[in-house]
């Protein structure tokens, strides 16, 4: 009965940090079943060493010591599908991430609900090249070819766009302008 | 998502200004997981994987339980014995014996806690509902509410939230107005999600909505987003429990009812919640959400949640109340009167808001009309269910005074509303949600939307009630699934809900819009 209920409320604790969790770890991993894993894996160790858990502190940054060295594990393992997961650039991430975690909202994507306004914010051209390669999932080429131009131009775009998102993401202060869902 | 686009690799003077290069990394790969994840890991997606590490430790559980009985054996001593005893069986078959046994015990019990799950009757009646409702089909269903000020539910729908094949796998459109006929109107088709400015031109948004769901009415707020995604919360959010054989105000038959109280700290969150779910089809017909212990006043389904007894004085078997007229079975709605902009009054007597009063003959006509709307406004059509109804125009030639005298007599404005026909609610068949819809009416093409500074007005984040600034809570939100003809072509696209056939594409306009 006591174990069940344990269950319960990790359940509840997984549900309120899984959107941040494949977030976090989309940031680490390219293949997606590889992120599948390393989410199930990080909530079952976080499941198994939950009495070592400091009650006082939050759960999120917990959750994310975890899978970031189940990342780094899986780097070391076959680096295959993974992106740049560096010791200084996981410890940078999670600032990030905690940034995130401090905005008001019920949820992670709550939490979130600039995005919409930091896209709008973009140069129509760097805008169209995000939503090409994220919203549609084309690949480089494809998205070179349509928009006319060189891969290596786009790419640099996208990644110009990419920081300029994270920059308006992490902002201490809102965005100007709102949100787009108000137009 | 491209491989190419993932790479971080290649810097720019000008990008790594002011950062190291770990910096820089993070920042580029921190963008790419959020729109990674935006755009792959909807709700569905995260409910199975949260699904399957709770199955995973649950089949964890059971193997080691069955380990530690396998063990227990072992030191039983009988068990020892048969261990020990020279002459008969070795050792280790003995062992292989009970790893074996061991083995069968736990697949059986893995194979039923994968079944069972962990969830409590009313969880896993819960996510059959969201199955049903994110299955294939196309569902409308009309939103009333008693919002901040008011003192009973609105008898017009302040919104409709209409989905085909599952609201987060497919289209969506949310059509919210306030009281005075002002719209927003947002959605989702196969190109991405849209919204209709206050100017009325349709934009294309960038990624999803940000924080869907919650709208601001003036000094009031109100909360609108698909059942299904509304329902996903309540698992996690809400402490749940499942009752058959329940009522439901203005429907016959028998429900499965989903009860919910909030658990602490996920305002503003609904303090409570009532779900009826057809037990054949298992999909949700009626969702009630109210705030702050609001009873539910007339027209609220809600009762008194012990005495079953409604604020109005209707007593109700039902621990919710169901709310029944004097006759204890709900009746015909009654068409309403048009306002002579285009927006239909209130419907039914002032005790009946809801238009859920006694069974009558389908003629809700003398009793609901209000403006005297002349004969081709509502065509003397039979409705599917539902016997003639005010739609000849035989109401009162003079209405409540705010509407002209004569109404505007024009072609699809004029049906019924949401070209129901005449029968209203729940015919004299009785089907439940028997209300049919066309596409006319206040919430569709029929009436031009009107948009502009007054109208509902998304909100940038879940309000903080009580906060100085913020919108008051609503009292009661009702969802309430109607019949519904099949939505008319293009009508999850931008261009059916405004004047502009022209979509256009540019976001960046879209502040300008504001």
């Amino acid at each position: 009965m006591e174990e069940q209920r344990s269950r319960r409320l990790f359940e509840i604790l997984v549900r309120e940090h899984a959107d941040m969790l494949m977030a976090y770890l989309r940031s680490l991993v390219r293949a997606g079943d590889i992120v599948d894993d390393l989410f199930q894996q990080t909530m079952l160790v976080a499941w198994r060493r939950l009495d070592d858990f400091d009650q006082e502190r939050p759960f999120g940054p917990w959750l994310r010591g975890i899978a970031g060295r189940l990342v780094m594990e899986q780097r070391r393992k076959k680096a295959e599908g993974m992106l740049t997961c560096e010791p200084e650039v996981i410890e940078a991430l999670d600032r990030r991430f905690e940034a995130i975690g401090k905005r008001p909202g019920d949820t992670f994507r709550e939490r979130l609900d600039r995005l919409g306004t930091c896209l709008g914010r973009l140069p129509a051209s760097f805008r169209e090249v995000i939503e090409l390669t994220y919203a549609r999932g084309l690949m480089l080429k494809q998205v070179a070819e349509a928009v006319g131009e060189g891969e290596e131009a786009v790419k640099k775009r996208v990644q110009r766009a990419r920081l300029m998102l994270a920059d308006c993401l992490t902002a201490s202060e809102p965005p100007a302008g709102g949100s787009e869902a108000r137009a | 998502v491209s491989d190419e686009a993932d790479n971080s690799g290649s810097l720019d003077g000008r990008e790594h200004a002011g950062r190291s290069l770990h910096e820089f990394t993070a920042d580029d790969q921190f963008a790419h997981g959020i729109l990674e994840f935006y755009h792959k890991d909807d709700a569905p997606a995260q409910g199975a994987r949260v699904r399957r590490v709770m199955d995973a430790i649950a089949h964890e559980h059971h193997v080691a339980a069955q380990a530690k009985d396998a063990g227990r054996a072992a030191s039983h001593p009988r068990t020892s014995r048969a261990l020990r005893a020279p002459g008969r069986r070795p050792a280790w078959r003995v062992m292989a014996s009970l790893a074996s046994m061991a083995a069968v015990l736990a697949i059986t019990f893995g194979l039923a806690v994968f079944s069972a799950s962990t969830e409590s009757p009313a969880e896993a009646t819960l996510r059959s509902a969201v199955a049903a409702m994110r299955s294939e089909g196309e569902r409308r269903f009309e939103v009333r509410a008693m919002l901040a000020g008011a003192s009973e539910v609105s008898s017009e729908p302040l919104a409709t939230v209409d989905t085909r094949d599952g609201a987060n796998i497919s289209n969506m459109v949310m059509r919210v107005r306030t009281p005075e006929g002002n719209f927003f109107v947002t959605g989702r088709d196969d190109e991405g999600e849209w919204a209709i400015t206050q100017t009325g031109e349709p934009r294309r948004l960038q990624g999803p909505r940000p924080n869907p769901g919650w709208l601001q009415m003036g000094d009031a707020s109100l909360l609108v987003e698909p059942v299904d995604t509304l329902l996903e919360r309540l698992s996690t959010r809400y402490t749940l429990e499942r009752r058959e054989g329940a009522v439901m105000v203005g429907r016959e038959g028998e429900w499965t009812l989903i009860e919910g109280r909030r658990k602490a700290g996920d305002v503003p969150l609904a303090d409570r919640v009532a779900i009826w779910i057809n037990p054949a089809t298992k999909l949700v017909e009626r969702m009630e959400m109210r705030w702050g212990g609001e009873r539910g006043g007339k027209g609220a389904a809600f009762g008194d949640a012990k005495t079953g007894t409604l604020e109005d004085g209707a007593t109700a078997p039902g621990e919710f109340g169901d709310g029944m007229g004097p006759e204890g079975r709900p009746g015909p709605r009654g068409p309403r009167g048009w306002d002579g902009e285009g927006h239909r009054r209130p419907l039914g007597p002032p005790d009946d808001p809801l238009g859920l009063g006694p069974r009558g003959e389908g003629r809700g006509g003398p009793e609901h009309r209000d403006d005297g709307r002349p004969d081709e406004a509502a065509p003397p059509e039979r409705g599917p269910e539902g016997e003639p109804g005010a739609g000849r125009g035989d109401g009162p030639r003079r209405g409540d005074g705010l509407g002209p005298r004569r109404g505007e007599g024009r072609g699809p404005e004029g049906r019924g509303p949401e070209g129901r026909g005449p029968e209203g609610r729940g015919g004299p068949e009785g089907r439940p949600g028997g209300r049919r819809h066309g596409f006319e009416g206040p919430f569709g093409p029929g009436m031009r939307p009107r948009f502009g500074p007054g109208g509902p007005r998304p909100m940038d984040r879940p309000p903080r009630f009580g906060e100085p600034g913020q919108p008051r809570p609503p009292k009661v939100i009702v969802f309430d699934l109607v019949a519904c003809d099949p939505f008319p072509e293009g009508w999850f696209s931008p261009g059916a809900h405004t004047a502009s056939a022209d979509v256009k594409d540019d976001g960046a306009k879209v502040e300008e819009g504001r």
